[in-house]
């Protein structure tokens, strides 16, 4: 008996590459990923040159004091349920975060995990679509560490804090890969399971840092404000207008709107 | 599900020793499929039975925002071109990064594999390939625009 695309047992950090320095662990993964590598390879830095975010941001990764990983996935998902893997990366960071420091943070839709407000941590998910499938997926994780405020640049002190800012403390940044490793194949193994997304869902709106909150959605030159409601089971965000009417919205660029 | 998918699973099952196969999709979709024994008399032979349900979403879906400027319109597609469609919803992206090259410009060939643009939904930044030979004859959509579900994305003259 076939089942698509459920693993049996953990895939992620099957084969695990450590590396001192890279431009970007994403690229990297990415090139291998093209050149059909196994589901599961990741990469570790422990410094990217040229880190990045969504539509090409940086990401500042300074030598030492973050965790820069990648990992290649070949979910079985079609193109309309690939956004699942934001929902269930953030997830298993946060389980991570909770499970070797106790902190809770807060997460900010799609995949922003946040402390008090500041950005601890930054997805940036990059698949390859074909025939509508999805043939692979590689899933960056930026996680702040052991930066002190004066580490960061000028422009991102107010909105960027660490683990060791959070805790007020030094964080062992093994201990935080080895856990972040194991949650993610502990989700992704639940990756097909109607039950767990529904939970999946629950959790993360019970970390949600904005819920019943007024956002704002930008797409291009058209802004939707209203009240977000939570997220729906493939992790489009749910914003009620003031017009009564809920809208489900998959893509856009995010912010919380002033009080 | 795509009829490629199913005839697949046809082949699973027909190559097997597998009497049925019944799958369920988290999103309520089932497909069985049965090897049974089809027609009367001498004249027996195994048949595929084939059978997709969809069961009752627990939840009303919910409108997806469609903005009218963007409302998906047969585009105008004069003679044998091929559209290549949006297979999801999400923002329209033509180049990698803001500063960076398009993709693919009006007039540029295309083949199997050639990264055409990439649709970004949830901060999942997914890069579409083209599924045939051709050229670009036109870009139906606009960079950093929103597209539904099937909206039409660029219009391409297939290889003779």
């Amino acid at each position: 008996m076939i089942l698509p695309g459920r693993p049996r047992i953990p895939v992620i950090g099957r084969k695990v590459i450590l590396l001192d320095r890279v431009d970007s662990t994403n690229a990297l993964v990415k090139q291998w990923a093209l050149a059909g590598a196994d589901e599961g390879l990741t990469v570790i830095a422990r410094e990217q040159s040229a880190g990045r975010g969504r539509l090409n941001r940086i990401w500042f990764s300074p030598r030492e004091s973050g965790l820069y990983l990648s990992t290649l996935l070949r979910p079985a998902l079609t193109a309309r349920e690939s956004g699942i893997l934001s929902l269930m990366l953030s997830l298993a960071v946060a389980k991570a975060i909770r499970s070797t420091t106790r902190l809770r943070v807060t997460l900010k839709w799609p995949n922003d995990i946040l402390f008090e407000g500041r950005k601890l941590c930054g997805i940036l998910v990059e698949g390859s679509l074909n025939g509508g499938l999805l043939s692979f997926a590689v899933a960056g994780i930026g996680l702040n560490i052991n930066q002190e405020i004066a580490d960061f640049p000028l422009g991102l002190r107010l909105k960027s804090t660490s683990l060791r800012l959070a805790c007020g403390r030094p964080v062992d940044r093994d201990q935080v890969t080895v856990a972040l490793m194991r949650h993610l194949n502990l989700l992704y193994g639940g990756l097909h399971d109607a039950g767990m997304r529904h939970k999946w869902v629950r959790v993360w709106q019970q970390h949600c840092a904005h819920m019943h909150q007024p956002v704002i959605m930008s797409r291009g030159t058209e802004h939707i404000e209203g009240l977000f409601r939570g997220i729906d089971i493939s992790g489009a965000a749910l914003v009620e207008q003031e017009t009564g009417e809920t809208l489900l919205l998959e893509s856009g660029e995010f912010s919380l709107r002033e009080k | 599900m795509r009829a490629r998918e199913i005839r697949e699973l046809v082949k699973i099952v027909e190559e097997s020793q597998i009497g049925e196969l019944e799958i369920t999709y988290w999103w309520g979709r089932k497909v069985r499929i049965s090897k049974g024994i089809v027609g009367t008399g001498s004249g027996r032979s195994t048949g595929i039975e084939i059978v997709t349900a969809a069961s009752q979403p627990a939840v009303t879906p919910l409108p997806h925002h469609t903005p009218a400027a963007m409302t998906p319109a047969p585009a105008d597609n004069p003679g044998n071109l091929v559209e290549i469609k949006a297979p999801m919803v999400g923002t329209f992206y033509r180049a990698p990064a803001p500063e960076a090259d398009p993709y693919i410009r009006e007039g540029d060939a295309v083949e199997p594999g050639k990264v055409l643009c990439i649709i970004e939904a949830m901060k999942l930044m997914n890069e579409i390939e083209a599924e045939c030979s051709g050229r670009i004859v036109r870009i139906l959509a606009q960079n950093g625009q929103p597209v539904e579900y099937n909206q039409p994305l660029f219009l391409v003259e297939p290889a003779s």
